[in-house]
């Protein structure tokens, strides 16, 4: 971010705490996030079950970066 | 001359149970009183040392906390060590802030993991640090003291907070301390700083991400009896360095099976790697079906033989002479499997 790079921290709910103190560490405080679901689902789950996660989770992330550009459905 | 300390003061009252309270509500603590880190008490500390207050260590995360020279010393101080100890807090301080050692992930895993120390050298006589009988219990003060203060520097400087920060399942007792020397004295081998690169005259400290102490009774057979048992211990589908298949696992033997060892066949350290390598090997089919952690499966890593190895080459795993005589007990300690051992030179 202070380079002028787009950036989003992706976080699984466990280690939303850890996520704060080290951005708060590194002087970004206010950096964006995306909170995933818990390491059970997001590392050791199904691939259908991961899937729909990044699924979700990008569409969180475009909406972060660039405002109005996420995938939109086929007509 | 004075030494001129940066750390902020607290007026806390001139006894021991408020000074303990007014530590535990700050968090400064692992759960254990505290020796009140005064002034005096922390310029005798660092008098221990030529480098100065402000000199920064090293970084440590998760907090990217500064590891000065003095905020060591506080928590040198406040976990009892004797002001001789500091050149080997130091030294750890700075071993576990290598990029190799992942503090980020020891300080912040659900695993039991915790930084264990064993030092080597001339400096375990001048501090009077066990190598012997019950090196890794209770009863000494360089033992207790020094891994208590390598916790209290994680803790306060790098940020670990119990809970919040470090995500512990259960945990293990030795995250509280865990630290012995080597008994070199007695042991038949190569010490382990030695193997390590530095000479035997010079004294280190080597820190391990272990997850804890399994001990095997093995009072009955020869040598190779005993290492077929080590084995065993080493061939356990669950250990995160079998998993990861990563990391610097360490066996602790007594210097009586160590000199049976030598007796027996096995003339040095390598040769001990060598036949636990070997068999400590897992067949691939007696792992679930299912693998353990998707995102680094183990089935790919089988040989062409079909078995699974907890470590990746002879040398990863570390061998240490230590605790009391007989040819009765050997402790393994499994690895994190994400970090690798580092060992720093103690200065002076």
């Amino acid at each position: 971010m202070k380079r002028g790079i787009p950036a989003v921290l992706l976080v699984t709910e466990r280690f939303r705490e850890l996520a704060e103190a080290i951005r708060r560490s590194r002087g970004m405080p206010e950096a964006p996030e995306v909170v995933l679901p818990r390491t059970e689902e997001t590392e050791y789950g199904d691939k259908d079950v991961m899937g729909a996660i990044a699924e979700r989770a990008l569409q969180q992330v475009l909406a972060i970066v660039a405002p109005g550009a996420g995938r939109r459905a086929a007509p | 001359m004075p030494v001129r300390l940066a750390s902020a003061r607290h007026d806390v009252p001139d006894d021991p149970e408020a000074v303990f309270e007014y530590a535990l509500a700050r968090g400064w603590s692992d759960g254990l009183p505290l020796i009140p880190p005064t002034p005096e008490r922390v310029e005798r500390m660092l008098a221990a040392t030529s480098r100065g207050p402000a000199e920064i260590v090293a970084r440590l995360d998760p907090r990217q906390g500064e590891a000065t020279v003095e905020r060591v010393a506080i928590n040198a101080v406040m976990a009892g060590c004797a002001p001789a100890y500091l050149p080997v807090v130091l030294a750890a301080v700075d071993a576990v802030a290598d990029p190799a050692f992942n503090l980020h992930g020891i300080q912040t895993t659900t695993n039991p993991v915790g930084p264990l120390l064993i030092v080597n050298g001339p400096i375990r006589q001048r501090i009077g640090l066990n190598s012997g009988r019950n090196a890794l219990g209770p009863g000494c003060r360089a033992n207790a003291t020094i891994g208590r203060a390598l916790r209290l520097c994680l803790l306060n400087i790098g940020g670990g907070v119990p809970g919040d920060i470090d995500k512990a399942i259960l945990g293990m007792p030795g995250k509280y301390t865990f630290c012995l020397g080597e008994n070199e004295e007695e042991s038949p081998w190569e010490p382990l700083h030695v193997e390590r690169g530095l000479r035997p005259d010079e004294s280190a400290v080597t820190a391990v991400g272990a997850q804890g102490t399994n001990n095997l009774l093995i009072i009955s057979g020869g040598a190779e009896d005993a290492l077929v048992l080590t084995a065993d211990a080493m061939a356990t589908m669950g250990n995160n360095n079998v998993i990861v298949g990563h990391g610097n696992p360490v066996v602790f033997f007594s210097p009586g099976h160590a000199r049976e060892f030598v007796e027996q066949g096995f003339p040095t350290k390598r040769a001990v790697r060598e036949f636990l390598f070997e068999r400590s090997r897992i067949p691939v089919e007696r792992f679930p079906v299912r693998e353990i952690n998707p995102a680094r499966p183990v089935r790919p890593r089988a040989g062409a033989d079909g078995t699974v190895a907890p470590i990746n080459a002879p040398d990863d795993l570390l061998i240490v002479v230590a605790g009391g005589p007989e040819p009765y007990h050997i402790t393994y300690c499994p690895s994190f499997g994400e970090t690798a051992a580092v060992t720093r030179r103690v200065a002076g």
